[in-house]
């Protein structure tokens, strides 16, 4: 029992490192201090340019890093995000998009309509970089007004 | 013919304390479907542990159905009664055991060969953003308690009830609480980095599912083309359907004694002498028989 304290204060320490990415992308963010983004080339660069600098901005300032931005089509971006070569993919993506499987295409930071369809622009992270991705989604969820605001 | 209303006098109270078992199994297992179904999010590996616990209702669901046909009386369609519904309802729930062990296995293995990474996002409840996965371990931790509870109280019952359908639930309540453990570690070694940990604590523990799985089916196959009585847990004969085939050599020399199993219950066939007069198969004396109901009838053949 006298080092039922000491367990505790193990278990906290090690719960705040939990859950740790697969890749280790935020140790490697927070190490470098930069983390590399690709933003995919199209009508969202202008259309939604403040929603993307200001979701950059609160990701940079949560992780400690600064953005490197790559710009490149959808394919070629997500292809080099999967080989650990980018940290974040930022691109309109459709809610049935194929990518959806292979990448973790988190809630939006903004969104169109294109008829009935929703066009989303969401960051897309590496699967299993769950440390990373709980760090992008709060940053889109601190980006929204809050209620009654 | 089977002259029986219902249930032996001897096994009836053990027979309403397993159908009242299963009913709870039955529930519990439904919330479990419900937690696992609320908490799984796209983690593929809570999909898997989902869908067997689906299948981890046939069992209790099959024993319910065959309990009731049981009960029922030989009429003029089935003049043999109903103790082979049980039978049925083995074979049906060792499909679904050893499903559930190739279903665990694929699943691991396709995850192991492809170097699956599982992403487990976060919700934000009350300002504060949790990671899904605490949610996730909540319901795996959830899921292992009812099947271990429910499948260590249904072996003494099957033992005693003779029962293969009540022991392969048992059987399936250890697949899906030691499947919990499975996703559990899975989950809580995703959380530490190890993409590996879920997949390789499956497929190790789908591998005793699938062992159990198949003997359970060679038990139900040999008993639907009237193999001889086997024991419990094994393709082997059991000691009570060797105890008996040796008090009837014994009384009738020169005979062939022929044994089959039609539910719980031991039916033989004396072959090559008449029926002797003031033969009583009732009270027939055989040693190493202690649970008399388990011998249904005994029928002579010229």
């Amino acid at each position: 029992m006298k080092y039922a304290p000491a367990l505790l204060l193990a278990t906290l320490a090690a719960c705040q490192d939990y859950p740790r990415d697969i890749g280790g992308t935020l140790d490697h963010i927070r190490a470098e201090r930069v983390m590399r983004v690709g933003l995919v080339a199209g009508e969202a660069e202008t259309r939604d340019r403040a929603a993307i600098t200001a979701y950059l901005d609160r990701v940079g300032r949560a992780a400690g890093a600064r953005s490197e931005i790559v710009r490149g089509a959808a394919e070629p971006l997500l292809l080099r995000l999967g080989h650990g070569q980018l940290d974040l993919v930022i691109g309109d993506m459709t809610e049935d998009s194929p990518w959806i499987a292979d990448a973790m295409v988190i809630e939006p930071i903004a969104e169109t309509m294109l008829g009935k369809d929703r066009i989303l622009l969401s960051p897309i992270a590496r699967n299993g970089e769950n440390r990373w991705i709980i760090l992008l989604e709060r940053a889109v969820r601190d980006g929204r007004p809050k209620n009654g605001a | 013919m089977s002259e029986r209303r219902g249930h032996p006098a001897e096994i009836r109270a053990d027979m309403a304390a397993a159908v009242r078992l299963e009913w709870w199994n039955v529930g519990w297992s439904i919330s479990i479907i419900v937690a696992m179904g609320l908490a799984m999010g796209s983690s593929q590996a809570m999909k898997t542990a989902w869908v067997e616990d689906m299948l981890g209702l046939v069992p209790p669901i099959a024993f319910l159905i065959a309990a009731r046909f049981e009960r029922r009386p030989s009429n003029a369609r089935f003049h043999y009664g109903f103790d082979r519904v049980n039978g049925l309802g083995f074979l049906i729930a060792a499909v679904a055991l050893a499903a559930v062990g190739l279903f665990l296995l694929r699943d691991a293995v396709v995850a192991l060969v492809t170097a699956e990474h599982v992403s487990i996002g976060s919700a934000r409840l009350f300002g504060h953003d949790l990671w899904l996965g605490w949610f996730m371990l909540a319901a795996q931790a959830y899921a292992t308690i009812p099947p271990l509870v429910i499948g260590h109280m249904e072996l003494p019952l099957a033992k005693r009830l003779r029962d293969k359908l009540l022991h392969t639930d048992a059987l399936m309540n250890k697949a899906n609480w030691q499947t919990g453990v499975a996703g559990f570690l899975g989950v809580a070694g995703l959380g530490m980095g190890w993409w590996w940990a879920d997949s390789v604590a499956a497929a190790i523990i789908s591998l005793s599912i699938i062992a159990d799985g198949i003997k359970a089916l060679r038990v139900a196959t040999s008993e639907l083309v009237d193999g001889v009585p086997c024991a419990l847990d094994s393709s082997k004969q059991s000691e009570e359907a060797a105890a008996v085939a040796k008090a009837l050599r014994k009384r009738f020399p020169g005979a062939r004694v022929l044994m089959r199993e039609t539910g719980r219950y031991i039916r033989a066939e004396v072959v090559g002498v008449s029926p002797p007069r003031n033969f009583d198969s009732k009270t027939f004396e055989i040693p190493g028989l202690d649970d008399r109901w388990r011998l249904e009838s005994i029928a002579f053949r010229l």
